[in-house]
């Protein structure tokens, strides 16, 4: 994890990526216990495209560039260590959101930024698979997560009907195991 | 349930809520090193599942 932070911070400083925010299973176990993942999901924002350049985004530079920094390819991942990092683009309004308002954070004195609980949530509702709705019980439950910013994020991103389905979800869980 | 049934669920719920909350407090590399734990444990137990003789 450190190494895959430190080669992140490089990168960033370097420019060929503008910004990053970490989300996925690993944003969500700074607020949450821990539970078994994978893999690391990183979020960027890629610098402007050079005058003239085609409009088709391109990966390359950045598996490069992480490459140079001890990282190995390995499918759609590169490897630092035991944590395959998996890079992703701001692919819709709200993860650029969510990159946006990333909180910055320290992990053993490496700084760098990650979702904040509602954007980890409301992305998890617009994904839908079941884990994912699980992860956003999870935050319910655990408390970690601001209700009323969540149903703001969630009504300005087409997500309402979703978070009312797993709410209702919730209380029916609750009732049959209280 | 009877009284003490009751009493034992009712023990069980703080104690879990207790963990819960003891295992949030934890800082963030404490925990990624609690999920690299749990990672390895779970190739383990993937690999001796692959390896035992099927029933």
């Amino acid at each position: 994890m450190h190494e895959a932070l430190r080669a992140l911070n490089h990168i960033q400083s370097a420019g060929v990526i503008e910004s990053y925010a970490i989300g996925g299973a690993i944003g969500a176990t700074y607020y949450l216990e821990a539970f078994p993942t994978e893999d690391i999901d990183v979020f960027v924002f890629l610098p402007p495209p050079a005058p003239g350049a085609g409009l088709l985004l391109s990966l390359t530079p950045i598996y490069d560039a992480l490459k140079a920094q001890g990282g190995i390819v390995d499918k759609e991942y590169v490897r630092f260590g035991a944590w395959p990092v998996q890079i992703l683009t701001d692919a819709n309004p709200l993860i650029a959101e969510a990159i946006r308002e990333a909180v910055p954070v320290d992990f053993d004195g490496i700084p760098t930024r990650i979702f904040t609980a509602e954007h980890l949530c409301a992305i998890a509702l617009q994904t839908g698979r079941p884990k994912d709705y699980l992860r956003v019980q999870m935050f319910l439950d655990q408390g970690q997560v601001d209700r009323v910013k969540l149903e703001v994020l969630a009504a300005s991103h087409g997500l309402r009907e979703r978070l009312r389905t797993m709410a209702a979800l919730q209380s029916r869980a609750r009732r049959e195991d209280p | 349930m009877n009284a003490i049934d009751n009493a034992k669920a009712e023990f069980n719920r703080i104690a879990k809520a207790h963990l819960r909350e003891e295992l949030c407090r934890k800082s963030w590399p404490e925990k990624i090193a609690a999920v690299e734990r749990l990672n390895a444990l779970q190739r383990t137990l993937r690999a001796s599942r692959a390896r035992a003789p099927a029933r």
